[in-house]
């Protein structure tokens, strides 16, 4: 695997946001359809997190990624427009943060969801990170025959790769991540039955990223992220946020959307009709 | 160029950067049945409870005086009645009290009869207390039903500050003014400890690392100008002594750095005249 980036750089990473907005609560748990409070905490996401977040990447003048549920995008068409507008990547994330185990309803679904976003932005997603982690064995050739070329759900390394599929590379590469890189590891707070989740400081989730980002810069590493506006977009956790983003930059880290690195990596591993697009 | 708009562009008074209000939620022992939904608790969860009415709520009131601040106390009627003595030292201190439930349990639910009978039946009780309905609501237990906040409306108040969508004040189609709460704003969220639920809620953290997570919000919100800071404490929790002083320490940062600390009804009438006059000013 050639993991050269692009103008010597000693390491890349992603910034990838999951709007899940109302889907996460309403997918949660029933009640929330009539919990106005709790639906209200998920808008905050649209309403409040991405127009912080979209000053904050244009003032550090970074790209990112958001995995949208095409739901969040019919529900806020304009959100999705500014992103786009912004330079920013719009990629898969199921219709209501759902995943099928079942390849026809699961194919089905996703031929739903790129209708909606080609609507919205004229664009299809190129990359999908499964709702809720959830991946079946039909997945790989799904994606393959509906034209994708990242995923990014891999846990088991820090090192991009790319899939096989019968022994055979495919035009797929993996873009891993964890829940070391999700926000929702620090930021999210809930008693709601039956989880309690309680947060951690914003200081204390940079102080891990920088960390880790310092140790991977050695080996040349990737880094990927799981961050939800409705949490990180939060003042305190924004604060935090803004100084990994400048650590990174300081340490000379090439910080592009998931649809870039996959290009670069497939572009230098076989597949170099797959070049990034300029 | 950003379309979407991350505030309403609200300035606040005398070049404030920020309005910061400190809203009390005077639950006693009622939070600690609403949280896990039973009638009946354990007596450690019920005094632990109490140590609102008979030890926090001092220390409160105490630091409060001795700086000067306006508050806002959301009180469910049941305390008032239960706690009559200490409600009216709350009402002699001239703070503002607002609507909390009757029970303080969770609404979702409930009938539209009921929630009116316990709407009706606590402002009569703050009535008493204060001589006046009151004009601001939360509801209990961080829960509305889907008509809450018009049934609010419908009674004449001026403000809710119950939802979190965002960190700007706004106005609703009925006409009430939202003052939006947030999670990580809630010395809840740091510091309700109990074994009562079936999964314990045992939250204690250090108050160093409470005030540095506020100072940081507090910052960036205040270096946004358009914004509002709800602080909502509960007595029983915040009222520790390791607490109150970190509280207070956190209190004078804010206003050594443009925080306008008013109580939640004189902001909800500034936001109110403000947008009226941004209005008709753009007729």
């Amino acid at each position: 695997m050639n993991m050269n980036w692009p103008d010597h750089r000693p390491m890349a990473l992603s910034l990838s946001f999951d709007i899940d907005a109302e889907t996460l609560w309403l997918t949660r748990n029933p009640i929330n359809y009539h919990h106005p409070v709790h639906v209200s905490r998920g808008r905050y996401s649209v309403k409040q997190g991405i127009p912080r977040i979209l000053r904050l990447l244009e003032s550090e003048g970074v790209k990112a990624t958001f995995f949208t549920p095409a739901y969040t995008a019919e529900l806020h068409p304009d959100v999705i427009r500014d992103i786009d507008a912004q330079g920013h990547e719009i990629a898969y994330h199921g219709y209501l943060h759902e995943a099928y185990d079942d390849y026809e309803k699961e194919n089905a679904l996703m031929e739903k969801c790129e209708k909606i976003y080609q609507g919205i932005i004229g664009k299809r997603p190129m990359g999908d990170r499964s709702p809720d982690g959830l991946l079946y064995d039909f997945h790989l050739k799904l994606w393959l025959e509906r034209g994708y070329i990242y995923s990014s759900n891999w846990r088991d390394t820090d090192r991009p790769f790319i899939h096989q599929l019968d022994g055979k590379p495919i035009p797929i590469v993996e873009l891993p991540k964890d829940s070391i890189n999700d926000d929702t590891s620090y930021d999210m707070y809930t008693i709601q039955h039956p989880e309690h989740y309680y947060l951690k400081s914003g200081r204390e989730m940079v102080q891990i990223w920088k960390e880790e980002l310092d140790g991977l810069l050695e080996e040349g590493g990737y880094m990927n992220f799981v961050m939800h506006p409705q949490f990180i977009g939060h003042p305190g956790y924004i604060h935090a946020l803004r100084s990994f983003i400048r650590y990174a930059k300081d340490h000379g880290v090439w910080i592009a959307t998931d649809e870039q690195v996959a290009r670069h990596l497939l572009a230098q591993n076989g597949f170099p009709e797959y070049g990034e697009k300029q | 160029m950003i379309s979407l708009k991350n505030g309403d562009g609200i300035q606040w008074p005398e070049g404030k950067r920020i309005a910061v209000m400190l809203t009390f939620d005077f639950d006693a022992e009622l939070l600690r049945y609403s949280v896990i939904g039973k009638r009946k608790i354990g007596f450690a969860d019920v005094s632990r409870g109490q140590y609102g009415p008979k030890e926090g709520l001092k220390r409160c009131l105490a630091m409060l005086q001795r700086n000067r601040l306006p508050a806002t106390f959301f009180i469910p009627g049941e305390i008032i009645e239960k706690y009559p003595e200490q409600c009216r030292e709350i009402a002699a201190g001239k703070y503002e009290i607002a609507y909390h439930g009757y029970d303080h349990d969770n609404t979702i639910g409930l009938s539209q009869e009921k929630e009116t009978a316990s709407l009706e039946k606590s402002e009569k009780l703050i009535q008493g207390l204060t001589g006046r309905k009151p004009v601001g609501a939360r509801g209990p237990l961080d829960a509305l039903q889907d008509d809450s906040l018009d049934l609010f409306s419908q009674r004449g108040y001026l403000y809710d500050s119950t939802l979190k969508d965002c960190d700007w004040p706004y106005v609703l189609e009925n006409g009430l003014v939202e003052l939006p709460t947030d999670v990580a704003m809630d010395d809840f969220s740091y510091f309700y400890f109990s074994y009562a639920d079936e999964a314990p809620i045992n939250c204690s953290y250090l108050p160093d690392d409470v005030y540095a997570m506020w100072q940081d919000a507090f910052d960036e919100l205040a270096a946004e100008g358009d914004k509002i800071l709800v602080i909502k404490l509960h007595p029983q929790l915040i009222g520790r002594v390791s607490r109150i002083n970190m509280l207070e320490r956190f209190i004078l940062y804010m206003q050594q750095r443009g925080a306008w600390i008013a109580d939640c009804q004189t902001v909800a009438q500034y936001v109110k005249e403000f947008y009226t006059k941004k209005e008709s000013e753009a007729k």
